[in-house]
């Protein structure tokens, strides 16, 4: 097991020299120069050049992206072409709003999806798997931001249960904060938790069939009982690399949840990032969402294992 | 247990009719019959585990209790406790994430015998006695780190853990290797004599009942048509399906064999390494000697036959003598043209077919019969214009119609798949065909009619067999040299007969001397 969870290790440390390199090679030849746009059209060209200088984009390729890699081993991720303050403050203020409601999402849906799935394959070709596969098929047809006015509409606007938008801050209180990520989180998880739930239907139905669970009957162990002792951990194989999947997908990916709430998360600040040319901060939080799906890939790894004595072995 | 009138229906289609037997105290109890006779499914309604849509009517007695009118409760206290099962295949009859030490002590805890610590301590017990003592395999160890034999013991640890008054056994040897097989029963006819339980061993091997049952009944498409103490009905065999069976279990089919000095195939000190697993990220490959220095020649006309156990490099060699995997020493000569894996001319490889063992498997389901036959053509330069014909006339030398060319492969049984097989193999007139164990997954009567046809096919077409099987009655019946292989080495090499009566390697002494075998005077008469 030690030597599995260290083979991982060393295989998560070159994927991220390996992405960290291309997403700055991208950057570099992507047209845009971030100084003559900051300067706007009439710019002279040595304030040009000045600015270059100051914002660190001349020098040889690599020792600006040795450069730009240490700083980031350091913690210093460079200062934002527009905002002007440090990336590190930007993205941290934004990550502490994205990574809630990521995990918040998360949750909601796992807490969905694995009852509801587990029901429909117990009770597979009966009314019960039918109305949720009927459900589950309208979640994932149904675009989340249309749910997320809805949610607005229903639980905002009519009852006045929750906030419309926004998010006060975590200084304001726990309580407060998750109040106002709720219907976001809810808009998130129900497409998703739908994908789940189906996953989580097939795999079961699948492990049901298996022969150890025929063997666990004939040893005397109700039908629960196998499903509970015997399935259901064989079952969640598959449903930990949709999770997995899912996280990076939310990490970013919510960036029309966050317009629909008015959430400063880190799906609008990328996005702003690439209209004003910010490229430091594009850079920065595109390595960042890939070093949160690199750390995500080895927890799902370990959770494998954890779970399948067969995959302890390193490979 | 007593079975009487038992008839059983799924969604409407008879399965079962008017089952009728009787299993007594302490004794072994063979069922027999084909694959689809029902001999599965009268176990399952005997422990109450049948499918959704199945219709049952008649009586399971079980000491003075009709187990069909129980309910789901009583007869979940029933499994395990007063009737335990086994299965056929033990590679997946056992949960993979959990380890052998629970799973076996599970059966004490569901059934409230035991507290979780004692439970562990008479799953260890168990274990013990069904020879997995715990300093060689610890009862914290995985399904997965076990061999097949293993496992099967360890799913009779469970069956057994409460010590029931029956144990049903449903095929519980046909995927293990002979020896493991005899070992496998030898602990099953222990088990009954030790602890006074009874023994319904169901199998489609008449050997195997002959050698360990007292009582046997022969079921065919649902019915019981004779049943009886062993020895008798071996000796006297009323029915004609009996006789039957027992006609085509010892088959050795005519043959001709018209040898010509001149080898078709010759293999010579042959190595085949695999690479094993990474033990770390830097450092070398291990690696794995498959096909430790074989040599074999096959000369045209001739059938060789390649008997081993699993694991023993049997289908290394044939894959490596087929060109589909490189080899790491020696060289494999066809027809005079060295076989390289990779960059292998068609012409050569048109000169070797191949039948594999698996006749649901080894055909593109979405392919017609007339362009699965035909795929051979593909080796040849120019592909034939009248390949309809031939492939027409491929399917009449096996036995099938020329319009069947017409139909998908899903619409044959396994035999006439199997037929199909040997049709495709034949179609391009090869010299040599490999049989990799292509009549191991059919019943006795399909085998029979293959073996007669492919002894036919080889007095037509003078092509070489190279037949390689588990199986050593058929290999017997049907070829002139056998090799037997261990551990990736020839061990023994010499004619069929030679080798059978007088096996000279320890190995082979052992091999034959597990087979089961129907004593021969019970089949005089």
């Amino acid at each position: 097991m030690l030597r599995f969870v260290l083979s991982r290790l060393i295989s998560l440390g070159l994927s991220l020299v390996v992405a960290s390199l291309v997403i700055f090679t991208v950057i570099e030849v992507i047209p845009g120069d971030p100084a003559a746009f900051m300067l706007g059209l009439n710019a002279a060209p040595d304030t040009v050049a000045a600015l270059r200088e100051e914002l660190g984009l001349s020098g040889s390729y690599l020792s600006r992206y040795l450069a730009w890699a240490f700083g980031m081993l350091t913690g210093d991720f460079g200062t934002s072409y527009t905002y002007r303050v440090p990336v590190a403050d930007l993205v941290g203020a934004r990550l502490w709003v994205s990574l809630p409601l990521t995990i918040y999402a998360l949750i909601l849906s796992t807490l969905i999806a694995v009852p509801v799935g587990v029901l429909a394959a117990a009770r597979r070709g009966g009314p019960a798997d039918f109305g949720i596969m009927g459900a589950t098929q309208m979640g994932i047809a149904i675009p989340n931001f249309w749910f997320a006015m809805l949610l607005v509409l229903i639980f905002a606007v009519k009852l006045r249960w929750f906030g419309a938008g926004g998010f006060p801050g975590w200084d304001r209180g726990i309580w407060v904060s998750l109040k106002a990520l709720t219907l976001p989180a809810v808009a998130l998880a129900l497409p998703q938790a739908s994908i789940l739930a189906r996953v989580m239907r097939s795999s079961l139905i699948e492990t049901l069939g298996q022969d150890y669970m025929r063997t666990a009957r004939a040893k005397g162990l109700t039908q629960r009982q196998a499903v509970l002792g015997h399935a259901l951990r064989n079952a969640l194989i598959p449903v930990m690399t949709i999770i997995g999947l899912q996280f990076s997908f939310l990490l970013a990916g919510a960036i029309i949840i966050e317009n629909v709430f008015f959430l400063p998360g880190l799906g609008r600040l990328i996005f702003q990032g690439i209209t004003q040319r910010d490229l430091i901060v594009v850079e920065s939080v595109v390595m960042l969402l890939v070093f949160a799906v690199i750390l995500v890939t080895f927890l799902v790894d370990l959770a494998y294992a954890v779970i399948d004595p067969r995959l302890r072995r390193a490979t | 247990m007593q079975i009487s009138g038992l008839s059983m229906t799924i969604h409407g289609v008879p399965i079962l009719r008017d089952v009728s037997f009787a299993v007594a105290p302490g004794e072994i109890f063979g069922l027999v019959g084909e694959s689809g006779s029902g001999k599965s499914m009268t176990a399952l309604a005997m422990m109450g585990l049948l499918p959704r849509g199945t219709q049952v009517s008649g009586r399971v007695g079980f000491e003075g209790v009709d187990l069909l009118t129980q309910g789901e409760r009583a007869m979940c206290g029933l499994r395990g406790r007063e009737i335990g099962m086994i299965f056929q295949e033990p590679m997946t009859a056992l949960n993979p994430v959990q380890c052998i030490g629970d799973q076996v002590a599970e059966t004490l805890v569901v059934h409230g015998a035991a507290t979780r610590a004692a439970a562990q301590a008479a799953a260890l017990e168990r274990l013990v006695r069904v020879g997995l003592p715990p300093d060689r395999f610890a009862p914290d160890r995985y399904p997965h780190e076990l061999s097949g034999g293993q496992r099967q013991r360890v799913c009779i640890a469970m069956a057994v853990a409460l010590r029931p008054k029956l144990l049903i056994a449903d095929e519980p040897t046909t995927a293990l290797d002979v020896t493991t097989q005899a070992q496998i029963l030898e602990l099953l006819r222990d088990l009954v004599e030790d602890e006074g339980m009874s023994l319904m061993l169901i199998t489609h091997d008449l050997a195997v009942v002959a050698d360990m049952a007292d009582h046997v009944a022969v079921m065919r498409k649902g019915q019981v048509v004779e049943a009886g103490r062993t020895e008798t009905l071996f000796r006297t065999a009323r029915h004609p399906y009996t006789r039957q069976l027992f006609r085509d279990s010892g088959h050795a089919p005519q043959r001709a064999a018209r040898v010509q000095p001149a080898p078709v195939l010759e293999v010579r000190n042959v190595v085949r390494d695999y690479p094993l697993k990474r033990i770390a990220f830097w450092g070398n490959r291990p690696m794995f000697r498959a096909v430790d220095d074989v040599s074999l020649t096959i000369r045209s006309g001739e059938s060789v036959g390649l008997v081993g156990e699993s694991g023993c490099g049997k289908s290394t060699l044939t894959r490596a003598i087929l060109g589909l995997d490189p080899v790491q020493g020696g060289t494999i000569t066809l027809d005079g043209a060295e076989v390289h894996a990779g960059h292998l001319a068609g012409a050569v490889r048109a000169r070797m077919q191949v039948v594999f063992q698996d006749p649901y498997g080894s055909f593109n389901p979405r392919h017609k019969v007339g362009r699965l036959v035909a795929e051979p053509f593909h080796l040849l330069p120019t592909p034939p214009d009248d390949r309809r014909a031939r492939v027409a006339e491929a399917l009449r030398a096996v036995g099938m119609e020329p319009g069947d060319q017409d139909k998908f492969i899903h619409e044959f049984s396994g035999g006439q798949r199997q037929r199909i097989a040997i049709a495709r193999a034949i179609v391009i007139r090869p010299g040599l065909v490999i049989l990799d164990e292509a009549v191991s997954a059919l019943d006795v009567t399909i085998r029979a009619q293959v073996l007669d046809l492919l002894a036919d096919l080889q007095g037509r077409f003078g092509l070489s067999y190279l037949f390689i099987s588990h199986d050593l009655s058929v290999v017997r019946a049907i070829t002139d040299r056998v090799l037997v292989m261990q551990a990736g080495r020839i061990v023994e090499e010499g004619r069929t007969e030679q080798v059978f009566n007088s096996p000279a390697h320890p190995y082979t002494q052992q091999l034959i001397a597990a087979t089961p075998r129907i004593p021969e005077e019970w089949l005089a008469a």
